[in-house]
């Protein structure tokens, strides 16, 4: 039921933007990238019985859409599997979709609002998450003209894990570098979102989790340029 | 015989006569203007002696009009026609010699001066046809004010020469020694010409003095020139001065400074430390092992800074401050393009007013 969901919203996503450039230009394509990805992931957990480390690459697709020249949407979908790194951890297949869309607010600043959806796939059972997250980017030109560099923070405050009460503390950062020429379209983002969930009144230990990734985005652009 | 008394009964002064008396007194008195009066007055009497053909009587009068003794004042115009009928009354008397020096120096004086034959004998005519040949004198009439549309009028003007000569005109502007030539031939009596109201580049005449100069040379070298001054007033609505140009506080530098180079490379370890501290926000439980990934995007950082600083290094020039610089200078063309075209529409309505100054000299 949960995943229909998210399939949902990742359609109205792509079609809500595509359709308004659409009415605006004709048939012409609606301005943004279409790109592979290919992360490198490291997800950690402790469940109060120590230290859980499991890592791996991580490929999927992603489509940028710009349908104004402030705004900016990216549905992101990844999949892979994380295998153990250290003793006592399990293989896990990891795949997540996300849909975040960004407006430039200043010169220098974006807020962000991201959906995610995301799932582990254990031996031992399936859990998935959804979140939505809000937060921020400070960006500028790194290299005049060729690569622009952003750093910024999202906290989220709705933040649903099956099978467990949802985290107390879920704060993300990234780091990102982007290219956007005018055909290719890269980058090469960290991020590193945390999750730290209390320890219950039925004798469930304090449990933190994180995952970072290292994700590298080759795209190529696609509609009329538009300045940004 | 009876004698017979006349008595004079004088009229019983009252307040109101003596007030009338003396009021009639005053403006009897005499001034300045009486004896410019007296004057028209001498030379309207000579004139009916002259038509009457009191020829001898006419010429005492007149001779008393321009007697540096005369106690009345005399104007130029007065003097001319003095000289006219004194030139005239001689001539019918056969003194053609005495005829001729008077009609000279009316001619002198004013070379527009002319006989109307319906008024002078054929004898007189002869006399003072000899004394225009005698004398090279030009002159050109005083403007009359007057409103013109630059582009399709033109300021009529009128000189004369009083025998054939080669005769220049043209309009000199004050403070400029070259003029704009409107007449350039052999010419003879009254001309009239007109000038358009431009100078010799074809613009339209600035607001100023001019002087409407005539020069003459005839065939025995004789020279004369005459000038009337007046004055060129644009009426036009005001114009909007075109902006001024960017200055260099107002543009942007368009190279970017040795110490850009350094910037770029510090930009890239910022963003390195931002990647690296985000790595921080995890849980210190979790640390084990660090944060690699994190070492790759602090190295792309780091690596984006070299390359920011060398490619600054090499092209110090700031594209993005030229192109805004390109843009404002774009903006500040189109705005004085702007101006321009409202100011040409303004000088469309331009109206050129003739102001004559002074007596011709």
């Amino acid at each position: 039921m949960m995943r229909r969901h998210w399939l949902l919203v990742a359609l109205l996503a792509i079609a809500i933007p595509g359709a308004t450039a659409a009415g605006q230009g004709g048939l012409t394509l609606p301005t943004g990238a279409v790109s592979v990805v290919a992360a490198s992931a490291d997800h950690r957990v402790d469940t109060g019985l120590g230290l859980e480390r499991s890592a791996g690459p991580l490929f999927g697709a992603q489509l940028d859409l710009e349908p104004d020249e402030r705004v900016m949407v990216t549905l992101r979908a990844l999949g892979g599997t994380l295998n153990p790194k250290i003793p006592g951890s399990e293989t896990r297949a990891l795949g997540e979709l996300a849909l975040t869309t960004r407006l430039d607010m200043v010169s220098w600043f974006r807020g962000t609002v991201t959906a995610l959806g995301r799932s582990y796939d254990g031996p031992l059972a399936r859990q998935h998450w959804s979140e939505l997250s809000l937060g921020g980017e400070g960006h500028g030109m790194l290299i005049d003209n060729l690569l622009e560099a952003s750093v910024g923070l999202s906290l989220a405050p709705i933040v649903r894990v099956s099978g467990r009460r949802g985290p107390d503390l879920s704060v993300a950062g990234l780091a990102r570098l982007r290219h956007s020429g005018e055909r290719l379209d890269l980058s090469l983002g960290y991020s590193l979102e945390r999750y730290d969930f209390a320890a219950t009144a039925d004798a469930t230990p304090r449990r933190v989790e994180e995952i970072s990734m290292l994700v590298l985005r080759a795209g190529l652009r696609i509609g009329a340029r538009r300045s940004r | 015989m009876s004698s017979r008394t006349f008595t004079v009964r004088w009229p019983r002064l009252t307040l109101v006569t003596c007030i009338a008396l003396a009021a009639v007194a005053i403006s009897a008195s005499p001034r300045r203007a009486s004896a410019q009066g007296s004057t028209s007055e001498s030379l309207a009497q000579a004139t009916k002696l002259y038509e009457d053909l009191q020829v001898e009587r006419a010429l005492v009068l007149l001779r008393q009009v321009i007697s540096s003794s005369s106690p009345f004042e005399v104007s130029r115009e007065q003097r001319v026609q003095a000289y006219t009928y004194i030139g005239a009354s001689l001539a019918i008397l056969g003194m053609r010699d005495s005829s001729i020096a008077y009609f000279r120096a009316a001619l002198e004086r004013d070379p527009f001066t002319d006989l109307d034959p319906s008024r002078f004998t054929e004898r007189e005519r002869s006399a003072f046809g000899e004394a225009r040949l005698r004398t090279l004198a030009v002159a050109a009439r005083p403007l009359l004010p007057r409103r013109i549309d630059p582009r399709t009028d033109a300021i009529p003007m009128v000189i004369v020469s009083t025998h054939t000569a080669a005769v220049h005109a043209e309009i000199v502007a004050a403070g400029d020694t070259s003029g704009v030539p409107v007449f350039d031939r052999e010419s003879e009596g009254v001309r009239e010409l007109s000038w358009n109201a431009r100078l010799a580049d074809g613009r339209i005449a600035p607001a100023g003095r001019y002087w409407l100069v005539v020069r003459a040379r005839d065939n025995e070298g004789l020279t004369d020139s005459s000038s009337v001054a007046f004055e060129v007033v644009h009426d036009l609505p005001a114009l909007e001065d075109s902006l001024p140009p960017l200055t260099e506080t107002e543009l942007q530098a368009e190279r970017w400074p040795r110490s850009s180079a350094y910037l770029q490379l510090g930009k890239g370890v910022a963003f390195a430390a931002a990647g690296l501290a985000i790595s921080t926000l995890g849980n210190s439980k979790l640390d084990r092992g660090g944060h690699p990934l994190s070492r790759g995007i602090a190295i792309a950082g780091i690596t984006a800074g070299v390359a920011g600083a060398i490619d600054r290094r090499r092209h110090p020039v700031n594209d993005a401050a030229v192109a805004a610089n390109d843009r404002r200078r774009a903006a500040l063309a189109a705005r004085n393009a702007e101006i321009a075209s409202r100011n040409a529409a303004r000088l469309a309505l331009l109206r050129i007013v003739i102001i004559p100054s002074g007596t011709p000299e």
